[in-house]
């Protein structure tokens, strides 16, 4: 990424300034890659390309932005704000810990660009002189570092009954079974695993599906599963990783899933229409460092409005525009229809 | 008056993975002396991950100690050391906490 300005994300507590480090662009150029290449306005070989980086100021002006844009092989996307909120969080609990910070509410962060002069249509031209950041990091090199990238693990297949440009999520049925009749079994406990699943690009038609299909469980450490949290040894995880390539039938890893168990006694009180499915900041944090490229989804299982606790439910979360948000997802199967009648608006992006 | 004796300093090129095996920075003439965390630190900057939280190295399925020197982890040159990140310390925290739940 190339920009003549530096971006920073700073906290500021009463108006002074506490903290300054570099803005972490990673999720907005994970989002332009993974579109260049569905679009196919970039090669699915693995190459990184130029993007150029442009700060969008607010009405306040200068330094702080409200939003920036990514530029290349002639297309520009623009990302708000918000997609620094994970990295936000994180400094400023850094900063909460280490008692630098006292009182939240008299706490803001920005995102601000130094040395990027303001152009009439709001973006910011590129200043004279030497690129002055990068997307992030601003260590010290201790010796060479040359980074490469593995191509997206498409499969190549004709999406006939997609829209041009779209994105489907599908998840089999019988998957959901087994989590589901799991997540009644283990009660009160939460339960993690990475979900296997085979992606299809069309592109001609710019369209991918993501069909999930299998699940490797991740197993807690000792003490490391209770109604509130799962730890895992990072070690399984890649254990987990290479049984679902071992397989050797086209799956590749495509996102994790885990459960919000609920209270004890809902499961006696199927009148009850408390919901326990939703994206924790913490699941926002996990999500995007365990999973940042941008295919990767996370369904999570548990009591939803509608249904009884005996009947556990599911949400979709997925990468939108460098942001973690909710995503629809389509159920197949040979008892799909079912299935989608039960789950009905958690099938949607909103309900 | 004695000189000290000269010490020879050893390097090895090694490459640092993302556990999606995506995301590869290949390092050169890495000194032996360098920390393992350091190595690690290199690596995330030079790929631009997240850079929230920290990461673990893991060789050959072994957990390596961050403070270890690359020489004490037993790294030979053109070694693979794969990357996870570490949400809380020690461990991978997966979670949905209770005290955010709308």
């Amino acid at each position: 990424v190339t920009a003549r300005f530096s971006l920073r994300l700073e906290v500021f507590e009463d108006g002074e300034l506490v903290e300054s480090v570099p803005a972490n662009i990673a999720a907005c150029v994970e989002h332009a890659l993974f579109d260049g290449v569905r679009h196919g306005r970039l090669d699915n070989d693995g190459a990184l390309p130029e993007f150029d980086l442009q700060p969008h100021f607010g009405a306040s002006g200068p330094p702080a932005v409200c939003g920036l844009e990514l530029a290349s092989e002639g297309a520009t996307t623009r990302y708000d704000r918000e997609v620094f909120e994970p990295q936000a969080r994180t400094v400023l609990k850094g900063l909460f810990e280490s008692k630098r910070l006292s009182d939240a509410r008299r706490v803001q962060w920005q995102v601000s660009a130094h040395g990027a002069a303001p152009a009439a249509h709001g973006a910011a031209q590129a200043a004279q002189g030497p690129p002055a950041c990068s997307s992030g990091g601003g260590a010290r090199r201790r010796s060479a570092a040359s980074v490469s990238r593995a191509p997206y693990p498409f499969i190549r297949e004709s999406l006939a009954g997609l829209a041009p440009g779209s994105l489907e999520v599908t998840v089999d049925e019988r998957l959901l079974g087994r989590l589901r009749d799991a997540v009644v079994r283990v009660g009160r406990v939460e339960q993690a695993g990475l979900l296997a699943g085979r992606i299809l690009h069309d592109p001609d038609r710019s369209a991918i599906r993501i069909a999930i299909s299998d699940e490797v469980p991740l197993i807690p450490v000792t003490g490391g599963a209770s109604e509130s949290h799962f730890t895992f040894d990072p070690a399984d995880m890649v254990a987990a990783r290479r049984r679902v390539l071992e397989r050797g039938d086209g799956q590749v890893p495509v996102g994790w899933h885990h459960s919000h168990p609920t209270c004890a006694e809902c499961p006696a009180r199927p009148e009850c229409t408390g919901d326990t499915v939703f994206f924790s900041s913490a699941d926002v944090d996990v999500h995007a460092r365990l999973m940042p490229s941008a295919q990767l989804v996370a369904l999570v299982a548990g009591k939803v409005r509608h249904l009884p606790a005996t009947r556990p439910g599911f949400r979709l979360y997925g990468w939108q525009q460098g942001r973690v948000a909710r995503r629809a997802f389509r159920i197949t199967g040979p008892d799909s229809a079912a299935w989608s009648s039960e789950l009905g608006p958690c099938l949607h992006e909103e309900e | 008056m004695t000189a000290a004796a000269p010490t020879s300093e050893s390097f090895v090129d090694l490459s640092l993975v993302d556990w999606e095996d995506v995301r590869r920075a290949h390092l050169e003439r890495v000194s032996l002396r360098t920390t393992v965390g350091q190595t690690v630190s290199e690596a995330v900057d030079a790929l631009q991950l997240p850079a929230q939280g920290f990461y673990q190295a893991l060789l050959r399925g072994r957990t390596l100690d961050p403070s270890d020197s690359l020489e004490e982890a037993g790294i030979a040159s053109n070694e693979v050391i794969q990357l996870v990140p570490r949400v809380s310390a020690g461990n991978v925290r997966v979670a949905g906490a209770a005290a955010d739940r709308p």
